[in-house]
Order: structure tokens, then C-alpha cells, then sequence
């Protein structure tokens, strides 16, 4: 069964083609990588995904509906998260605030209930705090809750919009460069976290990954695009030894 | 120093940090409740317009220091809410209680077109496009004619509620006390609510406050109305401060003192708000204090407040950007680590860039 689909999607920006007549599909519970060279549009799908962009032709399914129909800030609402690969936090709030607007979803405007600070508000605060704390807890962000998101390491911050991304709980989510700018150790923790979020949360994963050490740890399956084209889909040593997707990265004939 | 122990999530919800905290605002409260029996009149006139301004200054404080929107265009939404409130008033007899929220109302249903409007708008473009807003309300109300009194300019009823006449400056200091309290109260539960967090999430940024499901027009036009409704408040109890109002009382030199307010405050901060209010209002009667020692050519001169005024706000984009909430945390933090005080730990180093930032 497939879950998200992308059938035969393109875009353009001007005369380039970023992403051509590409399609895939994602299946529930499973680890999804897309990699390609830099350019290859990879970023593109992920924000076709969240609807940032509008496909030209084609179109975007999750669980047999279109996304088409849908506003960026409604993709929430069918369960598709994301972080972003240059980390757009909310850099003058603290980890905590951070992690409880990514709680928005779960709420209702009711401007007079917020304003007089009516005593169901406390009830919805102290649920939206349980769930960032189980969060904060699965990444082990705990010594960081009450600091501003601008004071910390770029290793944490990465952490922390991996966590406001769950703390949606969603039922997909979108990593864009989830080891990018990490150290050795930190790219072997995300392993074991993007391994965790699959088995103990059950929440399937689509990444977009160039560490070849963590995609073959993690992946399920992968897909190889470039100049917005599909190269390659299988196993992720089936699509390292595929002849084009050799091509693309070290140019020239293939072998 | 102290430690504080979290033991409940309610910690972090409540009001107070602690009790220590509840204490210092209890007592403030009961200073200020106490204040009309050892100040005079004049003092408490003062003090009244802190508060008003500082109501005003909350209002920008939410559309510009928690969402991010730069306005110029304050000052009309004050003008808008004295007004309403003293035609409402005078013209149609509606009694009081219910002329200042309708007054407030009125002006958030105008902030909420506006910020529709405007709220595509960032940086410069908005800044210039309130600015025009400021400019073309006051010209609207000055060639209102009879309705609005044009360039005369409307005497403004005094106040009565349920038949008690407010009538001395302790009971409008009073009245303006709860109602600040009131829009501090409404301003912190906005903020520990979604619709606050929505907001700081568009100011800091909008491409991902809109894919954790924020409608970012939506929000950005709710922080234009509740930051008019402010205003508007503000202006209703201005108008009784003024006894008499005329369109330039609120021209747009007003609204760049407001937002300079809460620039010389501390922008992004509730304390902000009203250390700027304190700031604004009272800086005139030091000035006076001070011109008394300096030789008479200087005092006299015609600019003299103007510069005075212009050479402390440069001093603090300087030297103080974070304003008089900023210096006043070093300031906390210098006793409470003492004699352990870095200048370093108040200095941010950029630990990234921001690249290909999406807008």
C-alpha cells in the first residue's frame, strides 16, 4: 500500500526545470531517503510536499487525498511535519516555547478563553506541556527546556526542531539534512533517533540525507534524483551500485 | 543567588515565578493603590498618563515587539479611540461603561481592516505604509466638520459611571491604574496561550510558524486588531485626560514617540512597555528639573527637549539596544552573581549563518 504519492510531478523556476515528471511513493513505517547531488531538487519535493510551491503539472496524495487542495498552514492538519535544513527556529524563544508551538495544531483560537486565561486554558497548557515533555525526554533535550533557542549549539538545535516537528504528532515526517553540520557522534545519535522514531513512535520517515554512512543504516528504501529527475529507487546498496546514480555523482560515462 | 526548584509544570504557566516574585508585585500594587494618599494632584496626573501610555505602548508592543509588524501608525488607532469614545459620549449619550469598550472595539475592527491590508507588508513597506495611515487619519478627522469638530477640536464629557462622577485626579488615577493592570494582566495571558506563541512564531519566523499550521495572515491581522483595541482604550482614557482633543493631539509625531517608547523600554517585553510609558512621560518634568541648573540661553532655547529627548534614544541604539528592560536584567544579574559579573555573558556570538532563508 502506498501512503504518500508523488505522480508525475514537475516545476519550474523560469526555464529551469527544478523538479521533472518525477514520481514515488512512500509507504507507512518505513525509513524513505532521497539523495542526489546538490541541485538535484531534492529541497524542491519537500516544499512541493508542504505545498510552499505549486506543481505545474502532476499531483501530491497522502492516503488516497490530494494535497493540492491544501494551504501551507493546513499540510499540518493531515499529518505531514518537517524541519528545515538551514534550521528555522524561533530563535528568541526558549527550547520549551519552541517545542509548545509546535503544539499549535492541537488547539483552537478562542481569543477571549486566552485573554481572561479561563480555567479550561490551564487544562489545554498542562496537556501541551506533557507532550513537549515527552518529547523533550525521547531526545533527551531535558538541560536544555528553559534556554533561548539562540544560546545553543547547532547540535541541539537540530534536535529541537526534529522535537517541535513531533511534538505535532505527526504521522509523516519530512527531514531535510537531518546529520548536516553535526559531528561523527551526533550523525550516530540521529541514526539511533531516526531508528527510534520509526519503531517506538511508529511515524514513518521521509529524509533527505548526503551522509552515505547514515543512509544505509537507516533506510528502508531510497531514491536517487538529479536536474529534478528520477535516477534510481531500491535498497540503498542497490542504488549506490546503479550505474546513473554513479554517473551523476562522479560525472562522465557510465560504466 | 537564588536556585529556583521546578517541581510542576503549573510553574511555568502561573503568573509569579515564585512567591519572592508575588511578593515585590503585590507590593508594587499596593504602592500604586496607596499612591493618591502621599502624592499630590500634579504627581498623580502624571503618573495617570504613565499608565494611559503605557496601555497605548502594550497594544504596539504585541504588533511590533511579539509579531514582528513595525508600526508608525499607533497614534490613529489612539486618535480613533479618543474619538469614537468622545462622540459616543457626547453626541449619543451612551454612558460610559459601555462607551469606552464599544470605543476600543470600534478602533480593533479598523486595525483589524488595516492589518489585512498591511499584512502582506514587512520591514520598510509596512513601516511606510502605517506612517500613511498616521498621516491620513489625522486629516480625515480634522475635515470631519461638525461631526468630528475638525480643526477645533471636541470637548470631552467628564466621567461618570453608575451615577459616581469621576471627577478628581485621585479617581482617574484609580480608574487608569485598573485598567493597566487590566491590559498587563490581558498582555501575559496572551502570551502564555497559542495565539501569543503564533505570534512570536511569525516574528521570528514565518515559513515555519506557517507549517506548524499557523495561518500567518490570520494571526498578523489579529495582531493589528488587539493591538488597537489598545490603543483605543488608551485614547478613550486619554480624551478624559485632555479634556479637550484636537487631530494633532495624535499627528505623527505622537506615533513616533510611541514607538520610540517601547524602543527606549526594551522591545519585545511587557516590562518594556511600561519602563518606556515611565520614560516618556516623566522625561519632560526631569528636563525641567535639569534646565533649572543649566544657564538660561540653553533652557530657554526653543529645541532643547527635542534634543535632549533625541540625544538619550541615540545614546540608548548605541550603547543599550536592548533598552531600559535590557540594562535593568545586567543590572539583576550583576547583584545576583556578585562579584562573579562577565560582561561576556550578555554578549551573543552568532554560532551560525542563516542562509537560503525562505520568506
Amino acid at each position: 500500500m502506498s501512503w504518500l504519492e508523488v505522480e508525475n510531478v514537475s516545476l519550474a523556476f523560469g526555464g529551469l526545470k527544478a523538479v521533472d515528471n518525477l514520481s514515488f511513493s512512500v509507504e507507512p513505517g518505513k525509513v524513505f531517503t532521497i539523495i542526489g547531488p546538490n541541485g538535484a531538487g531534492k529541497s524542491t519535493v519537500f516544499n512541493l510536499i508542504c505545498r510552499i510551491y505549486d506543481p505545474l503539472e502532476g499531483d501530491i496524495r497522502f492516503g488516497g487525498e490530494s494535497l493540492l487542495g491544501a494551504r501551507p498552514h493546513e499540510v499540518i492538519n493531515h499529518g505531514i511535519a518537517r524541519t528545515f535544513q538551514n534550521i528555522e527556529l524561533f530563535e528568541h524563544a526558549s527550547l520549551l516555547d519552541n517545542l509548545l508551538i509546535g503544539r499549535f495544531r492541537h488547539g483552537r483560537f478562542s481569543p477571549l478563553s486566552e485573554l481572561f486565561f479561563l480555567p479550561g486554558q490551564l487544562r489545554q497548557e498542562l496537556e501541551h506541556r506533557r507532550k513537549a515533555e515527552e518529547v523533550i525526554e525521547f531526545l533527551d533535550l531535558e538541560g536544555y527546556r528553559h534556554a533561548r533557542v539562540a544560546d545553543l549549539p547547532y547540535g541541539v538545535r537540530k534536535k529541537t526542531e526534529m522535537a517541535r516537528a513531533l511534538v505535532a504528532s505527526p504521522e509523516i515526517l519530512l527531514l531535510d539534512e537531518p546529520s548536516s553540520g553535526l559531528t561523527t557522534e551526533e550523525t550516530d545519535d540521529t541514526a539511533f533517533v531516526i531508528e527510534d522514531i520509526r519503531e517506538d513512535l511508529g511515524i514513518t520517515v521521509v529524509m533527505i540525507e548526503h551522509d552515505m554512512k547514515l543512509v544505509n543504516k537507516v533506510s528502508d528504501k531510497v531514491l536517487a534524483i538529479n536536474e529534478g529527475r528520477f535516477l534510481a529507487t531500491g535498497s540503498a546498496s542497490e542504488v549506490q551500485d546503479d550505474p546513473d546514480v554513479q554517473a551523476a555523482y562522479l560525472g562522465g560515462e557510465a560504466a | 543567588m537564588r536556585v529556583l526548584f521546578r517541581k510542576s509544570y503549573k510553574q511555568d504557566i502561573r503568573l509569579f515565578r515564585d512567591r519572592t516574585q508575588a511578593f515585590w508585585y503585590l507590593l508594587f500594587l499596593c504602592i500604586a493603590l496607596a499612591a493618591p494618599l502621599f502624592l499630590d494632584g500634579y504627581f498623580l496626573d502624571e503618573l495617570s498618563f504613565v499608565y494611559i501610555y503605557a496601555i497605548a505602548g502594550l497594544g504596539l508592543m504585541i504588533l511590533t515587539g511579539f509579531s514582528g509588524q513595525v508600526s508608525f501608525g499607533q497614534a490613529a488607532f489612539v486618535a480613533i479611540g479618543a474619538y469614537a469614545h468622545t462622540i459616543l459620549l457626547s453626541r449619543y449619550g451612551v454612558p460610559w461603561i459601555l462607551s469606552l469598550p464599544l470605543a476600543a472595539l470600534i478602533t480593533g475592527l479598523v486595525g483589524l481592516a488595516i492589518g489585512r491590508i498591511c499584512g502582506r507588508m514587512h520591514g520598510l513597506y509596512l513601516a511606510i505604509a502605517t506612517l500613511s495611515i498616521a498621516i491620513v487619519t489625522e486629516r480625515l478627522i480634522g475635515g470631519g466638520g461638525d461631526f468630528t469638530g475638525g480643526h477645533r477640536g471636541l470637548p470631552v464629557p467628564g466621567i461618570d459611571i453608575f451615577g459616581i462622577a469621576i471627577d478628581q485626579s485621585w479617581k482617574t488615577y484609580l480608574l487608569n491604574l485598573a485598567l493597566f493592570v487590566g491590559a498587563i494582566l490581558m498582555t501575559r495571558n496572551l502570551l502564555r496561550t497559542r495565539s501569543g506563541r503564533a505570534l512570536i512564531a511569525i516574528r521570528d519566523s514565518e515559513v515555519s510558524a506557517r507549517s506548524l499550521g499557523t495561518n500567518v495572515a490570520f494571526y498578523k491581522a489579529y495582531a493589528f486588531f488587539l493591538s488597537a483595541v489598545f490603543a483605543g482604550l488608551a485614547g478613550g482614557l486619554l480624551a478624559h485626560a485632555f479634556y479637550y482633543i484636537t487631530p494633532e493631539t495624535f499627528g505623527m509625531g505622537e506615533s513616533i514617540r510611541l514607538l520610540l517608547m517601547i524602543v527606549v523600554g526594551g522591545i519585545g517585553t511587557i516590562y518594556g512597555a511600561i519602563f518606556g510609558a515611565f520614560f516618556i512621560v516623566l522625561l519632560p518634568t526631569v528636563l525641567s528639573w535639569v534646565k533649572v541648573l543649566l544657564p538660561g540661553a540653553i533652557a530657554t532655547s526653543g529645541g532643547f527637549d527635542s534634543l535632549a529627548f533625541g540625544m538619550i534614544l541615540l545614546g540608548f541604539i548605541l550603547f543599550e539596544p536592548d533598552g531600559l528592560y535590557g540594562r535593568w536584567v545586567k543590572i539583576h544579574h550583576y547583584f545576583n552573581v556578585f562579584p562573579m559579573y562577565k560582561r561576556r555573558s550578555f554578549q551573543r556570538q552568532k554560532t551560525f549563518l542563516k542562509t537560503e532563508r525562505l520568506k
